[in-house]
């Protein structure tokens, strides 16, 4: 067995915080993410917190992820969450946090808001995030799954189909959008590869519950490993099922480096 | 050399020195829409030398979409000559004689080489209740040949039942195509609950999900599957190679417990 390297230089895009109730999660601890960091080489997460996400306690969340950021500083980074249920007080919120340091951006999640991408409650986030200079994460999927016979439509994922990023990707040019599992399944990547291809400002990240035969490649060809982000979608996914995926694909030293590190430099300005 | 570079050349190394035998791979063609998949048992044994898989058991996509009598025969003659790949045929119980007779069916079943069996109980429209697969179940369970299922294909009552009905059959889950992540729940309570049940692990996506199913039941209900060529082995090789257990249960993961299952087919 080879020894691992000691330098941790992979940043993750895409982790999550806390509990969700309808599966065991065995282990949500900071502490346990941190050693697990350490074993994969991750320097650095970016996490949303799942209170947020899944019930709307968007104030808990973030108190959460503050704590989080503070005790491990220059590891754990922050996502603000956003939610369009209620804009008003949800954007004094993000205010409030992205000003508190750690903040790297704001995540946002269309299915599990059950508010569609392109509606109006989210023009409020989206002036915010131009006028700001702040990077969005949002969700995306495939509203009819690839896999599932006889391809029963989920509803809740209409709301996060990548195509729906149309509008605010070409009204907002220097906003960074990074669509969240690029559209979940093959329908989605399509539409996710589409919406990359048009626009500057748009990205992916790779992590998602799929993880289909020659998929990175296809990416890299289709949009270029300058657009790609590691995320491992921990604490729900395990981090090596993506990192994996990127390790082993066949693309340059270069793509890869760009996946897992580079890109996420560059866009949450981390030295 | 930097330490990506270590990285992916520890990963390359890793993958080749657990033996990898991968329960779950496919030939013939499926409904997969993505634009790179491949159907041959050539193109197969290619991508296992790329990915550092030493051997695989393989059914036949044609058995589950078409009928098992017809694609359980195309697969022998699309592996016939490779000992790096082994057959698994799906079968259907006996009542409507389609694999008549069903104990000479399976009798020349392990007679050319095949020591494994999957059913699709929802897809091929069958009950695994005793008065519909009983027979079969029962011949399984006296020659103790391992009896594959998908989490999609059978509810969980159904599983727990067939697991204490026949409790000398060993009963591989697997979970391809469906949000696995979800069944920590239920799957923790069934393996505590069924010693002949094991877990095929290409789909145990959970944080933590395969570390924490070794320290709780042991790595001998763990098998390496990739699910090839629908998803990409280096996250199910990873999960093992990079694992939180000892080299002694990598191993079994990678290609013991299998091998054992196999081993222990009565002919």
């Amino acid at each position: 067995m080879r020894e691992k390297p000691k330098e941790l230089f992979i940043i993750d895009a895409h982790v999550h915080l806390g509990y969700c109730a309808n599966f065991y999660m065995p282990d949500i601890s900071l502490e346990k993410m941190i050693a697990v960091m350490d074993r994969f080489g991750i320097e650095k997460v970016c996490c949303s917190h799942l209170a947020g996400l899944l019930a709307h306690h968007f104030e808990y969340a973030h108190e959460q992820t503050l704590d989080a950021i503070q005790n491990y500083p220059g590891r754990i980074f922050g996502y603000a969450i956003y939610d369009p249920i209620f804009p008003e007080d949800s954007l004094k919120i993000v205010e409030k946090y992205m000003k508190s340091g750690g903040f790297v951006g704001v995540k946002i999640h269309p299915a599990m808001h059950a508010y569609p991408l392109d509606g109006e409650n989210y023009d409020p986030l989206w002036e915010y995030a131009a006028a700001n200079d702040i990077p969005v994460l949002t969700h995306t999927w495939d509203a009819t799954p690839q896999t599932t016979y006889p391809y029963e439509l989920v509803a809740s994922q209409v709301n996060a189909q990548p195509k729906l990023i149309h509008k605010i990707a070409k009204k907002y040019p220097d906003l960074k959008i990074i669509l969240a599992h690029a559209g979940g399944h093959y329908r989605g990547h399509l539409q996710a590869i589409e919406m990359v291809k048009k626009f500057e400002n748009v990205y992916v990240d790779i992590c998602g519950a799929t993880f289909s035969f020659g998929l990175i490649e296809w990416f890299v060809k289709e949009i270029g490993a300058h657009k790609i982000l590691y995320g491992s979608d921990m604490t729900w996914i395990e981090p090596r099922v993506h990192l994996g995926r990127v390790l082993g694909a066949k693309i340059s030293l270069t793509e890869k480096e760009q996946i897992l590190s580079l890109n996420a430099k560059k866009i949450f300005k981390f030295s | 050399m930097n330490s990506l570079s270590m990285w992916i050349d520890k990963f390359s190394n890793d993958k080749k020195r657990y033996r990898f035998f991968d329960c779950n791979c496919w030939v013939g063609r499926s409904d997969n829409l993505l634009p790179f998949y491949f159907s041959k048992s050539t193109e197969i044994l290619e991508q296992m030398d790329y990915y550092g898989i030493e051997k695989a058991m393989v059914s036949h996509t044609l058995s589950r979409y078409y009928h098992p009598l017809v694609g359980n025969e195309l697969l022998l003659r699309e592996i016939k000559g490779n000992d790096r790949l082994e057959g698994c045929f799906i079968l259907l119980p006996a009542s409507t004689k389609e694999l008549n007779p069903l104990d000479d069916y399976i009798k020349a079943m392990i007679k050319r080489g095949v020591r494994s069996v999957r059913l699709f109980p929802k897809s091929h429209n069958f009950s695994l209740e005793d008065w519909s697969a009983g027979a079969l179940l029962r011949k399984l369970e006296e020659r103790k040949i391992p009896l594959f299922i998908w989490g999609r294909e059978i509810d969980w009552d159904t599983l727990y039942k067939i697991c204490r009905g026949y409790s000398r059959l060993p009963i591989v889950l697997e979970q391809p195509d469906e949000e696995a992540y979800w069944n920590g729940r239920i799957l923790f309570s069934l393996l505590e609950q069924c010693e002949n049940l094991f877990l095929e692990i290409h789909n145990c996506l959970i944080y933590l999900g395969v570390d924490e199913l070794v320290k709780r039941f042991g790595a001998d209900r763990l098998i390496f599957g990739s699910y090839l060529p629908v998803d990409d082995p280096n996250s199910s090789l990873m999960l093992i190679t990079e694992g939180d257990f000892s080299e002694e249960d990598k191993e079994k993961i990678a290609h013991k417990n299998l091998e054992s299952l196999l081993k222990g087919v009565i002919p």
